[in-house]
């Protein structure tokens, strides 16, 4: 009785419209309603074909790869080095909190201002240390690189709180007695503190896994996809085809690709919430 | 003496770091005091400060409308994630039910799809049945996100809750109804907290629904905000006071509600 109000809503906000997608990606459908709907494998043949849907899908993943580990050591050392009960590094936790909830989209707008070549600031520093060309953005190679760089500045933090929550709730004497037992800083890290952490850890990571595949808005205003495609990840790709060409059918084959690739990594996840 | 030092060297470092982190959004601040034509001119820190930014983008666009478009959506589908997903988690924690832990389940994994997969079917969805460019259709597209969050998280808060209350209402004859709202609803609201703010901030930053399944009707203030770039010659002045605009809310409630964050962070929470 109390569940079925959430069923109907969940059936008509979430099964319904993937199950929609699902039957759109064997389709011809586009966004003007002029042809016969057919059906067709076509979306799929096409799709496995074309480089830069593999491109774009590599993008996306890149993420997980590269921004995320950073992320991950950043966070972790920050956690550490304020872990002392000292009553600054409270306002300085507080004030790391920030970023992390800044709206992406606003983010990214920043950063494209920033990178601006005439008058962003980051740009006349790089400019100075005759770092990369004058336009990051308008640069294949570092127009990613400044995605990255977004990411990272926006999401450490988010690792950085969970590992702080985390280490306030390990056991103190285990880390004590260690010390006393003359464990040096480093020996306690590794002996003590990640394996203490392990679940906090995981979790994190999963999390930010998870993440990656949704990222859109930040390089939808930084760089479109752009210069060259060489920041379209697979996101941006299905709004473009789906939106700009009109390719809904093509556009939901792809979103049914990364739904599928989605599902698994967060069945992992909620397994593992379910345990802790 | 080593130790000393060492607390030095980490002090500095930590110093750097915080100010690293707040320097996007110090530009954001200062460019919102700054004429656009001072922001042209490429110096950073020489300008005089000026409220023309705040005042153009709340007089002269369109930017409030969109600002209120956002508030009513985030409310509304904060409101209905609430009320459902409180009463489905009470259902859930509290029943025991054969197929309840598959349930649970896939309320879970619900919550992390990428919503662009969504945008395309909810667009053609939406166009059909006349909800495009409406408010009620972002609502219940936020909604898709917000209900199963709100569930995951209020699960152990409900399921925390002794059953002793429960008996003893019983017993003052309580029926079922009164039992959820006067006994465990009132019991779980740090959880309902949590789960209120986290509902309303993804809702106010988010942005793919927004962009895809709004319109030039119903245009919410993260899609708006982005509008500022102009055709010609972005305006970051404007961009950066309606940005402002946007943060204080978020920024308000980070700060204040700092205890209950990590909460919510934990559940898997944020992300426009």
């Amino acid at each position: 009785m109390f569940l079925l109000p959430t069923l109907l809503a969940i059936i008509f906000v979430q099964f319904y419209p993937m199950f929609y997608g699902l039957i759109l990606s064997f389709t011809n459908q586009t966004l003007l309603r002029v042809q016969t709907v057919q059906f067709t494998l076509s979306n799929y043949q096409k799709m496995f074909k074309e480089p830069q849907f593999q491109y774009s899908l590599w993008l996306q993943f890149s993420f997980i790869f590269i921004a995320l580990p950073l992320e991950l050591v950043i966070g972790f050392f920050v956690a550490l080095l304020l872990d002392k009960p000292f009553r600054v590094f409270k306002v300085v936790r507080a004030l790391l909190m920030l970023p992390v909830f800044v709206l992406p989209v606003l983010s990214g707008l920043t950063w494209r201002l920033m990178l601006q070549p005439k008058y962003g600031v980051l740009a006349r520093a790089f400019e100075t240390l005759a770092l990369g060309p004058s336009a990051w953005l308008a640069d294949t190679r570092y127009a990613y690189i400044a995605i990255l760089l977004q990411d990272i500045w926006r999401m450490w933090p988010f690792m950085f709180l969970l590992i702080c929550a985390g280490l306030t709730s390990l056991p103190q004497e285990l880390r004590e007695s260690a010390r006393l037992d003359g464990a040096s800083f480093f020996s306690e890290t590794v002996y003590i503190i990640i394996p203490c952490l392990k679940p906090v850890l995981s979790m994190a990571i999963l999390l930010r896994m998870i993440d990656a595949l949704r990222i859109f808005s930040e390089v939808y205003v930084m760089t479109y996809g752009g210069p060259s495609n060489a920041t379209m990840l697979l996101s941006l790709y299905i709004h473009k085809q789906g939106f700009e060409f009109g390719n809904i059918s093509y556009a939901s084959a792809m979103g049914t690709v990364l739904l599928f690739l989605a599902l698994p990594l967060a069945y992992v996840a909620v397994k593992k919430s379910l345990k802790v | 003496m080593k130790n000393k030092i060492l607390t030095q060297i980490s002090f500095v470092i930590v110093l750097v770091t915080v100010a690293v982190e707040m320097f996007p959004l110090i530009v954001i601040f200062i460019n919102s005091f700054k004429k656009d034509i001072d922001i042209w001119m490429g110096k950073f820190l020489v300008f005089k400060p000026t409220l023309q930014s705040y005042t153009d983008v709340l007089t002269n666009s369109d930017f409030p409308r969109a600002l209120t478009n956002s508030l009513i959506v985030a409310f509304s589908t904060t409101v209905i994630a609430i009320l459902l997903g409180s009463m489905a988690s009470y259902g859930l924690a509290r029943f025991q039910f054969k197929i309840r832990n598959v349930v649970i389940l896939i309320l879970l994994i619900l919550r992390m799809i990428p919503q662009i997969t969504l945008a395309v079917p909810f667009y053609m969805m939406f166009r059909s049945l006349g909800l495009r460019d409406t408010l009620l259709g972002l609502i219940l597209a936020h909604t898709s996100f917000n209900l199963p969050y709100v569930i995951a998280l209020l699960l152990p808060f409900f399921a925390d809750i002794p059953k002793d209350y429960e008996e003893a209402a019983r017993i003052d004859g309580c029926t079922e109804v009164m039992l959820f709202w006067k006994i465990f609803f009132p019991l779980a609201s740090p959880g309902i907290v949590v789960a209120a703010i986290f509902a309303f901030l993804m809702s106010w930053n988010e942005f793919i629904y927004a962009l895809i399944l709004g319109g030039s009707r119903v245009r919410l203030a993260s899609v708006a905000v982005q509008s500022f770039l102009g055709q010609y010659a972005p305006l970051w002045g404007q961009l950066s006071a309606a940005g402002m605009l946007m943060l204080i809310p978020v920024f308000i409630i980070t700060l204040g509600l700092q205890r209950y964050i990590i909460q919510g962070l934990s559940a898997g929470g944020i992300k426009g």
